[in-house]
């Protein structure tokens, strides 16, 4: 029976190529776009590389301070007097970081400029985060405390500045600043936003130290969880460590708004303007994206439906004699939907070939850095979903429309 | 008569539109017997048609009430409707029907698509019927690549492949010439002979209808004598 749906799927599919060609190209772009962006999403917030255990902490990395009257507000990554004073005193955590957002970097090496990212951690960035080491080892708490001109480069800003061998002791300035290098580790794409740098040196190295002395700006802070179990207790505690939030002058600031988030609240925070909410609107976010997917697919799909509806209404003679013959309508109807999700998956197919190949182009472009997007089972998965999904949306109102006609018309061909 | 195979018993049928109202049949009382081969008579437009798609469960009647092996039809839903015709009805139509995407032999299995059988089954069953009207050689040919005579040979071994108890065909000659008309007609009479299925043809040609062993007259809806 179904070989029979197969081989009459097939030959409709031939039967008007053009109409089949412009049909399976809006399939396969529709869900190619939507697997891209599934795909990015996934590898963002499921990242691999150094923010593999992503799952087990949350993330400090917006700061809002509103004025008394409500009138002004101050929007930006904590500063290190922050993360001292609120964060570093926590208890919850099995382990907390903090470290700087990336700065620019360069370096002048045999005359040649190169732009680096630089980035300042303390010795637990590197307990968290798990780097892997091509050699040397990671920066030390002892390093960050004795002001240590030590840094680790990534394999690229070896590559590029020494050529590919060791350089362990080797020196390398940045910013004016001279660093011997004592680790080199693999390259972390730009989507792992943590985890992400050319060169990462001691907090302490900061030329200046009015970071100490900052409020707002310029860091963000990992709080690991001794099991994924205690990430509630955490976020809590860091909600009451905020209640007691003083600004060193009241009049200016009063209240303090911010939470320690996974990465996918963080994101939809900083997307549904959530700053200042307990809630991170990551329910909303996630609502928000669905609805968007299933009103991107619904265009080619209304167009799926217009086709097939013509398309089976030019069957009535197949279907009156399936019917005539003994098929029921249920039956029809499920022959029509299978139909149409080999229609579906074929496109779907394509979709995804296109997915992999414009993940591919991201990759190899300089767009993202050191981006290694993959397509995993999980992906595979969503996108066969999107697939079904789509073809079951579009087939089955031309079914049920078909399924409704009488036998006797049909074979007249009504 | 107590073994009657179809009966009609007062059919009507009435088609209503907002303005118009058509009766298409009135008043119909028939009886067929089992193993019976009838073939019905009348102009066109007289509701030839619709009386066989009223006793092959293809329409429903306004009025009255379809008996078919000595259990009423009446209120049946859509399934069983469709149940009763796979397992008891084999439809023979003028322009043939045969699914052009489809091979002779998938067209030929189509009835049995909606039994629980295994598919070697069917082919099986497909093959054998195909035999029976000899066109064994041309299984995996296209309806298209197929003589109007061949093609229709092809239609009535599909209707025959479930081994349905009626057989209902509809000017089954109507599209072919004399010589190839004679050919479907044997097979007909063959199967009507041989398998004892009750055939109920409709027809124009009075020849053929005169090879029947009854002719029933159709005009203007209703059954004349």
């Amino acid at each position: 029976m179904f070989r029979n749906y197969l081989v009459t799927a097939y030959k409709v599919l031939l039967r008007r190529k053009f109409f089949s060609f412009v049909n399976l190209f809006g399939i396969a772009l529709t869900l190619g776009v939507l697997t891209t962006v599934v795909a990015m999403l996934d590898n963002y917030l499921y990242p691999g590389g150094a923010e593999s255990n992503s799952g087990r902490y949350l993330e400090v990395s917006s700061l809002v301070l509103v004025s008394e009257d409500g009138h002004s507000n101050w929007s930006d990554n904590p500063g290190f007097r922050f993360m001292q004073e609120y964060v570093l005193p926590m208890k919850t955590p099995e382990r907390i970081t903090v470290f700087s957002s990336v700065v620019a970097g360069t370096s002048f090496v045999n005359g040649q400029k190169h732009e680096l990212a630089l980035k300042r951690t303390d010795g637990n960035y590197w307990k968290i985060l798990t780097f892997r080491f091509i050699e040397g080892s990671p920066l030390t708490e002892e390093d960050n405390e004795s002001g240590r001109f030590v840094a680790v480069i990534n394999r690229n800003t070896r590559d590029r500045i020494f050529g590919e061998r060791p350089v362990l002791g080797e020196r390398l300035k940045v910013n004016g600043q001279t660093f011997e290098i004592v680790g080199v580790v693999e390259n972390e794409p730009q989507m792992n936003i943590h985890a992400y740098a050319d060169v990462w040196v001691p907090i302490s190295t900061d030329p200046s130290s009015t970071y100490r002395s900052q409020m707002m700006s310029g860091f963000d802070a990992l709080l690991l969880a001794k099991s994924r179990a205690d990430l509630d207790a955490i976020r809590k505690e860091f909600h009451e460590a905020l209640l007691s939030f003083e600004y060193e002058d009241p009049t200016q600031f009063a209240t303090a708004y911010g939470a320690a988030d996974t990465k996918l609240e963080a994101l939809a925070r900083g997307l549904t303007n959530s700053q200042q909410s307990y809630d991170s609107g990551a329910s909303v976010f996630v609502t928000t994206l669905i609805a968007a997917m299933v009103v991107f697919m619904l265009l080619p799909t209304i167009n799926l439906v217009n086709l097939n509806t013509s398309r089976i209404l030019e069957r009535a003679s197949e279907i009156g004699v399936r019917k005539a013959f003994g098929a029921s309508s249920r039956t029809l109807v499920g022959q029509f939907i299978v139909e149409n999700l080999v229609l579906t998956l074929v496109g779907g197919l394509v979709g995804f070939v296109l997915a992999v190949l414009l993940l591919d182009l991201v990759t190899t472009s300089d767009l993202l850095k050191y981006s290694a997007l993959r397509i995993n089972v999980r992906i595979f998965g969503i996108a066969l979903l999107l697939i079904g999904f789509f073809g079951v949306l579009s087939g089955a109102y031309p079914a049920w429309r078909m399924s409704r006609m009488q036998p006797v018309d049909a074979l007249r061909g009504a | 008569m107590n073994d009657a195979m179809i009966e009609l018993k007062s059919i009507g049928k009435t088609y209503r539109t907002d303005k118009i109202e058509t009766v298409a049949l009135n008043d119909i009382d028939l009886q067929i017997g089992r193993g019976e081969m009838v073939s019905i008579m009348g102009p066109s437009g007289c509701g030839k048609s619709t009386l066989l798609n009223m006793i092959g469960l293809l329409d429903e009647p306004t009025e009255g009430e379809l008996v078919l092996e000595g259990r009423a039809i009446r209120g049946e839903g859509e399934k069983r409707r469709a149940e009763l015709r796979n397992r008891s009805i084999g439809f023979v139509f003028q322009s043939f029907h045969l699914i052009p995407d489809l091979s002779v032999v998938d067209n030929v299995e189509i009835p049995l698509l909606y039994r629980k059988l295994p598919g070697s089954e069917r082919r099986r069953m497909a093959l054998e019927a195909l035999e029976r009207v000899g066109l064994s050689s041309r299984v995996d040919h296209f309806p298209t690549q197929l003589s109007g005579g061949q093609q229709q040979r092809v239609a009535i071994a599909r209707a025959i492949v479930g081994k349905p108890k009626i057989l209902l065909a509809d000017e089954p000659t109507g599209n072919l010439d004399s010589h190839m008309g004679d050919e479907i007609m044997a097979i007909i009479e063959g199967l009507n002979r041989f398998d004892d299925t009750t055939i109920v043809m409709v027809t124009h040609d009075q020849e053929k209808a005169d090879r029947t062993q009854r002719i029933v007259r159709i005009f203007d809806g209703r059954v004349v004598h």
